[in-house]
Formats: C-alpha cells, structure tokens, sequence
C-alpha cells in the first residue's frame, strides 16, 4: 500500500508537467494564428481602402484599371497564401469568402468611368463584404480558441 | 502559340494579360476568349472528352468580370450547366477562382431558368 502512495506525487508531477506542455503549445500556436489572422485583417482593410479610392475616382484608363486589378490580384494571393496557413492550424475558411471579397472589388472594373455605374453601391458591396469576411475570420479565431473564463474550460484545449 | 485539342494554356494561346468583358475593353477581353477559344474547343469534343483551361501563365491575375463573362457567358450561348461542369477542368495559380467560375455558371444558369 505504501509503494502506491509513493507513486502518487510523481505520477501527479508528470500530469501536471504534461497540462502545462500541452497548454504552452496551446498557447504558441494560438498568438502564431492570432498574428495571421491580425495580417489577414490588416491585407483586407487595405484592399478595402483601395478599392473605394479606386471607384470613388471619377473615371480611369484601361492601364489604370488593369494596374488596380493587378494590385488586388497580388493582394489577394496574398491573402490566400494567408488563409492555406490558418487552415494547417486548424482555422477553415471556405475559398467562397475571398471569392467574393475579389468580386466587390473587381466585378465592376471594366465599367468604371461609364455613366451607369454607380459608384457608391461598389464601394458599399467592398466594405460589406471585407467586414463580413474579418467578423468570420474572428468568429473562426474564437471557435478554435474560446476565451478561458474558468478552469472548466481549459477542458476545450486538454482534449 | 501551341494547339492542344482538349486543352487551352490561355497566357500561350491567347494573352497573358486578359481584361474585361467586351471589344471596348482591349484587344483581350472575356467575349474574345470564350467566342474565339473556349466555345469551339467544347463543341468540338468528344463524349468521353474534357476541356482544360489552363490559366496559370497568367501572371496579372484575373478579374471576376472576366471570369463572369467567359464562363457565366457560356450559359447565356446555350450550354448547360451539368454540361460545363462535367466537361471543365480548371487549373488556376489561385485555388478561389474555380469556385468563383462554377458560382458564375451556376448563377447564370439558375437566372435563365426563371425568366
């Protein structure tokens, strides 16, 4: 009987250290996610901003609207190099969201400059869609990582 | 410029630099590539055959009004949706524009439907 007890502190030292490994890495992958997902916010609200200057301009020539496409193409790649990261660490987002963040930006080009287009329901479709996609990518965050209010949730990152 | 039945390599076979939807959008434009490139490919296939459209030669990137207008285009020239899903193989540098391509076909479609 006196054998087991004398097991017991080593055996409470060994799942202690093994709670404490396992939140450590917890921890590092979640502030690794965290600054992704914070870049990713940041490439959207740019291309926010570059997409309502772009349409709020009067009007543009063929070179100047394929240079703002480009630009968004490569900010967009980017971005979707981005989310493949997010993904490896457990954070999925569907293609569909950057699909129609290039759509609010994009789908209007070849009209810009004309009379019929109007302006500011593309710079509203931009800034609705980059919001809605940042609130998605938080959500995301926030599923995968759920605050610790207690000592019960810890159980959410011990599984 | 290289000629492959089943098979169009776009930045070889017609720019690598593609813009727009209509004539007033330069020399490269969605209606151009999917009259002069992809609707002739697709009738002329086989049963058993498909068609590969290759886009990763294109550096600029693309916009969604011409991904709309060469592939939701192909609807409004009469092909079905199930056809184009069936026979389509896309290869993109970026894994989102197959899913904005097959949303276009299906929107175009699901429109046409209702009128």
């Amino acid at each position: 009987m006196d054998s087991y007890i004398s097991l017991i502190s080593p055996a409470l030292t060994v799942v202690g250290w093994s709670i404490a490994y396992r939140l450590a890495k917890v921890n590092s992958t979640r502030t690794e996610s965290k600054s992704l997902l914070d870049g990713c916010g940041l490439i959207i609200e740019k291309l926010a901003e570059e997409g309502s200057s772009f349409f709020l301009k009067g009007s543009s020539s063929l070179t100047e609207k394929k240079a703002y496409e480009s630009l968004v193409h490569n900010k967009i790649a980017l971005l979707h190099n981005k989310f493949e990261y997010l993904d490896k660490r457990g954070i999925k987002l569907s293609l569909n969201y950057i699909s129609e963040l290039h759509i609010s930006l994009t789908y209007s080009v070849p009209q810009h400059g004309s009379a019929e287009l109007k302006s500011e329901k593309c710079v509203n479709d931009i800034f609705k869609c980059s919001s809605s996609t940042i609130l998605v990518l938080q959500m995301k965050f926030h599923e995968k990582y759920p605050p610790i209010d207690s000592f019960l949730s810890l159980k959410h990152y011990l599984k | 410029m290289t000629e492959h039945k089943n098979y169009i390599n776009v930045a070889d076979d017609f720019s690598d630099d593609p813009f727009g939807r209509y004539i007033d959008d330069g020399d490269f434009n969605a209606t151009i590539f999917r009259t002069k490139h992809l609707i002739p490919k697709l009738n002329s296939l086989e049963d058993n055959e498909k068609l590969t459209v290759d886009f990763t030669g294109v550096s600029t990137g693309l916009g969604s009004s011409f991904v709309e207008e060469a592939f939701g285009g192909l609807v409004r020239e009469g092909f079905s949706k199930e056809f184009l899903f069936e026979k389509l193989v896309y290869i993109f540098p970026l894994k989102f524009y197959e899913v904005q391509a097959k949303k276009f076909i299906a929107i175009e479609s699901d429109r046409l439907n209702k009128v």
